[in-house]
């Protein structure tokens, strides 16, 4: 707790609940925004998941016909809620593990509020047909800079907070922060200069863009995962990591290789780019099994603590969820293989897996353990997180088997000659509507959080457990 | 907020988390090293030559589109363009009699080079001149129009070509090239305006 | 690893490469490309979209029908093969030389052989072994052409020709390539053969040959399908587009305009004839402007051998009577 000696060059060191103290306004604000967009998320996302098997719903009015929800729902969720969860997570583990206060709250809050403005905007633009044509990247250009700004003053902020840290060594958790928080603004930038300050030409505008996904996911989606997977993991099972120099060679041939990806096969550009792409993407297997590896050796032994701890438990799926989508990434990626799985559900299915599975479930993960920690309160229900994480991982599995399945053994063409027939199409919507549902469930139980702390009450006496039964399973162990 | 101070117990929480002893093992580094290795061979076997005109990931250049080599299309072209001269010399070849000269046949038409050819496209020729078919030489006195302006090099390559390579007519002189047809156009360019005359022609080396 | 400047600069160095690969490589290899000529013609590909199909391209673009659509063209490879155009006069050299590449064939076959043009060669090979199999017939004169074939399931389903390629692209802002094909491929719709749209759309037999009323055929089923997906095509999951079209009270009696679609035996005929406003007309040109089949030096799409008619080989006609 507090240090020993008072050194005067050095003052005592914070404890854990100044620093919390320190950062709570800003990282609270951030997820409580990040909470409300993945409501909006939710109900755009399954309102475009009905609409694939009854396309006449809500098809007479524009702003809601398939082809404008689904970005929308598609860009809540991304940067309205997955960002924004990841930089409240990437603050307290910056703040905690340097042991320093975090500079700028006030700062951080403007730039909070303006992120959210221009989420705001871009995802009524999209409604309003101002789709920009780029996926992952549609919010239009009166909106995109809007985050870009908002993003230079959290990060900005980050890395100094990080720089002026205490604690100088680094542990593996603030690697990955460091390139998701280096990386996000140039890609961005980029992207944002090249497709809409001063278009490039013709289909270069198109490997701009699989260059930005390609990134974004590897560089920048799954670095803040990891950071995530690196914090919870050791901490929760009270372990050391299984190997630093093991991590240390994960992170590299991620840096390496991640940002190669993206090019997909067939694309109609000269065939270096495909080739390249596809060979960094089956060596990403390397760095994916060395993380999911060296996670999994800490992990031995433990597993039992998954049973009474929600956050080790989302740790586990996020990390099988990660290992699978890498898996499936590298072998899908080649030629051969492509051609028949290329624009099926196989691609729906991946970016699922990814965005709602992997990357969501460690955000949710740390999300559990900080969340009470700044709200200097317990969780007030033992319900909510279980149906949170059983949701998850019955709607993700459903889901990814009903569209993985048929993509992989062929389905049949519909009459139009598609290639995304589903044989149950409902199955997959129920997959969606369950994880969508325990989203729900997360978000009531973070307001319930939020509530509790402003109430300052005493509501759940759960003063020696997170949550229930957990001291006791931990007192056996 | 500041924390309840009737609450004042932290939550219990583990402490963060270190780094453990445990080495580099060294499956990763093999497995890493031998998809590098594949890597490497992936690019060079299907990198398509690193090239921004090979979209065929198996082939190093760009693929041979059957098309047409550069005499045929010299001869397609020209077909065209002799259209135009045939108003005088006639679909055949075989010229007006008493008006316009032969072009089948014609020793000036399959002369060794092209020169005395092209020159006559690009500014006519006037006055009396001599053409030769098989050994029967003809006289002609007549004004042929030059093609300097609304042909161009690449036009008048193909023309010359065609009458120099007709098949129908039983000619196989050598092909012409819209180089060969640039060069003469900007070295005769003070020619322009006024036709040759047959000496002044012969004077003009025929390679 | 406890620098984290260290980190920092590690990180930006390898991040550069990619950037420097991927973003600026595209644009030294593509960042200039202009229109080119078309194989054997002196037409330049791509031209820009007419006004009406520009404005079509941003209504696509604003509904998201590339979420759904994607417009590439994916080819597989090529195989070659060559064949005989002009057996030339040379006949039993020509048969010696046929008998020669093919011991199997008996000799009548082969006499009967240089008859039924274009004779071919050799099929589904490499360039390299196509080329060789030419050799000993243009040595004796023999006018021989090398053909290809494009390979792709793609170009198999009847999507195209030939695969995309970048040039296609070059008058797109943005270009839409699409990444899931819940409904067809649309990089060739405005050429696409009527048999060609799967199953449903009928064209009349009139329209099969004539262009300009096929062209008509083509907008009508569009703007129909537009309105009502599911009337078109069967089992279609695409949803209709009623907010594109007005619907505008008829007097009964009288003749329903000439812009009204006309969804068959599904026409409304409860006194309401349906327009399709400027929108639906634009995003129907732009759809009727989406062609990926010229034939550019970059991938080919193949042509029937040239075979000389017999008429130009005939004796030059008699010299024409002075005018």
């Amino acid at each position: 707790m507090t240090a020993a000696n008072d050194n005067t060059n050095c003052a005592a060191a914070p404890t854990n609940a100044e620093l919390d103290a320190s950062c709570r306004g800003p990282v609270a604000f951030l997820l409580i925004s990040a909470s409300l967009w993945l409501v909006v998320a939710t109900v755009l996302g399954l309102i475009a998941a009905w609409q694939l098997q009854a396309p006449g719903f809500l098809a007479g009015c524009q702003w809601f016909t398939h082809g404008r929800v689904k970005p929308a729902a598609f860009n809540a969720l991304l940067y309205g809620f997955t960002l924004q969860a990841a930089f409240a997570v990437a603050l307290w583990l910056i703040v905690r593990l340097g042991r320093a206060a975090l500079s700028g709250p006030f700062s951080l809050l403007i730039a909070s509020k303006l992120w959210n403005l221009g989420v705001t905007l871009g995802v009524c633009g999209v409604l309003l047909g101002d789709n920009s044509g780029h996926e992952w990247f549609e919010m239009p250009r009166y909106a995109a800079p809007l985050l870009l700004v908002a993003y230079l003053i959290i990060g900005g902020h980050a890395l100094v907070t990080m720089h002026a840290r205490r604690e100088r060594g680094l542990f593996a958790t603030q690697w990955y922060l460091l390139l998701a928080l280096l990386w996000f603004p140039w890609i961005y930038s980029t992207a944002l200069w090249l497709l809409h300050v001063h278009p490039v030409r013709g289909i270069t505008q198109s490997v701009v863009n699989w260059w930005f996904i390609g990134n974004l996911q590897l560089l920048v989606l799954v670095p803040f995962a990891l950071a995530c997977a690196f914090y919870i993991v050791p901490k929760l099972t009270a372990r050391p990591l299984h190997s630093r120099d093991l991590a240390v060679f994960g992170f590299w041939t991620l840096v390496l290789l991640g940002g190669w990806c993206g090019i997909p096969a067939g694309a109609p550009i000269p065939a270096w780019f495909i080739t390249v792409s596809i060979a960094a993407t089956a060596l990403t297997l390397g760095p994916a099994l060395a993380v999911t590896g060296n996670l999994f050796m800490t992990w031995k032994g433990a597993f039992s603590r998954v049973r009474n701890n929600p956050a080790l438990a989302f740790a586990l799926i996020g990390l099988v969820f990660f290992l699978g989508w890498s898996l499936r990434a590298a072998f899908s990626g080649f030629r051969g293989p492509a051609e028949g799985l290329r624009f099926s559900n196989l691609a729906t299915a991946q970016d699922q897996l990814l965005l709602a599975g992997a990357v969501s479930s460690l955000l949710f993960a740390a999300v559990y353990e900080l969340a009470p920690r700044l709200a200097s309160h317990a969780w007030p229900c033992a319900g909510l997180p279980r149906a949170h994480f059983w949701g998850t991982l019955a709607g993700t599995v459903l889901a990814q088997v009903s569209l993985a399945a048929p993509a992989v053994f062929a389905a049949k063409s519909s009459p139009v000659g598609g290639v995304m027939a589903l044989p149950v199409p409902m199955l997959a919507f129920a997959g969606v509507a369950l994880v969508g549902l325990a989203n729900l469930a997360f978000v009531a139980h973070v307001f319930w959080l939020a509530a509790c702390h402003f109430r300052q009450c005493r509501c759940k006496e759960n003063v020696l457990a997170l949550f229930k039964g957990q001291a006791d399973a931990e007192a056996a162990s | 907020m500041n924390p309840d101070p009737q609450s004042s117990a932290p939550l219990p929480e583990l402490p963060e988390p270190t780094f453990g002893k445990a080495g580099l093992p060294m499956w990763p580094v093999l497995m890493l090293a031998a998809l590098f290795f594949g890597g490497q061979l992936y690019l060079e076997t299907y990198g398509g030559g690193f090239r921004a005109d090979v979209y065929a990931e198996t082939l190093k250049t760009p693929p041979p589109t059957g098309d047409l080599s550069e005499e045929e299309k010299l001869m397609l072209r020209g077909a065209e363009v002799y259209k135009l001269c045939s108003a005088c010399h006639q679909p055949n070849g075989m010229g007006t009699p008493g008006q316009f000269p032969p072009l089948a046949g014609s020793d000036w038409v399959l002369a060794e080079g092209p020169n005395r050819v092209i020159r006559i496209v690009l500014d006519g020729v006037q006055g009396p001149i001599k053409v030769k078919v098989k050994d029967a030489v003809t006289e002609w006195n007549n004004a042929m129009v030059p093609w300097r302006d609304p042909l161009s090099d690449a036009d008048i390559a193909a023309v010359t070509t065609f009458i120099r390579r007709n098949k129908d007519w039983g000619h196989n002189a050598s092909l012409v090239k819209p180089a060969q047809v640039k060069a003469i156009r900007e070295a005769t360019s003070a020619q322009a305006g006024r036709n040759y005359s047959a000496d002044e022609l012969l004077k003009v080396p025929e390679q | 690893m406890t620098r984290g400047a260290l980190i920092f600069v590690g990180v930006l160095f390898s991040l550069a490469c990619s950037w420097a690969a991927l973003i600026f490589g595209s644009q030294l290899h593509l960042g200039a490309l202009q229109p080119a000529a078309i194989l054997n013609s002196s037409e330049l590909y791509p031209a820009p979209r007419p006004g009406l199909a520009q404005q079509g391209a941003v209504v696509y673009r604003a509904n998201g029908c590339f979420y759904c659509h994607s417009q590439q063209v994916r080819q597989g490879g090529i195989t070659f093969g060559a064949v005989i155009t002009d057996p030339g006069t040379n006949a039993p050299a020509v048969v010696a030389a046929l008998r020669a590449r093919f011991p199997s064939v008996s000799a009548d076959t082969a006499q009967q052989t240089p008859g039924k043009l274009p004779v071919v060669i050799a099929a589904d090979t490499t360039a390299a072994a196509a080329n060789q199999a030419m050799k000993p017939f243009t040595d004796i004169e023999v006018k021989t052409e090398l053909t290809f074939k494009n390979l792709g399931a793609d170009i198999a389903a009847g999507l195209g020709p030939r695969g995309s390629v970048a040039r296609d692209y070059l008058f797109d802002n943005p270009p839409l390539p699409g990444s899931l094909r819940a409904g067809p491929d649309l990089a060739n719709v405005g050429s696409r053969a009527p048999e060609k749209f799967v199953g449903i759309w009928s064209f009349s037999p009139a329209a099969r040959t004539n262009d300009a009323l096929q062209a008509i055929e083509r907008e009508r089923h569009h703007l129909a399908h537009l309105y009502n997906p599911a009337a078109v095509a069967k089992g279609s999951t695409m949803p209709a587009y009623p907010f594109l079209f007005e619907k505008r009270p008829l007097k009964p009696g009288a003749k329903p305009s000439p812009d009204a679609i006309q969804l068959g035996k599904d026409t409304p005929s409860d006194g309401f004839e349906i327009i399709p406003s400027s929108d639906a007309k634009a995003l129907v040109a732009y759809l009727l402007s989406l062609r990926h089949d010229a034939s550019l030096a970059e991938r080919a799409v193949p042509r029937p051998p040239r075979i000389p008619t017999p008429s130009t080989n005939a004796a030059p006609s008699a010299p024409a009577p002075k005018p």
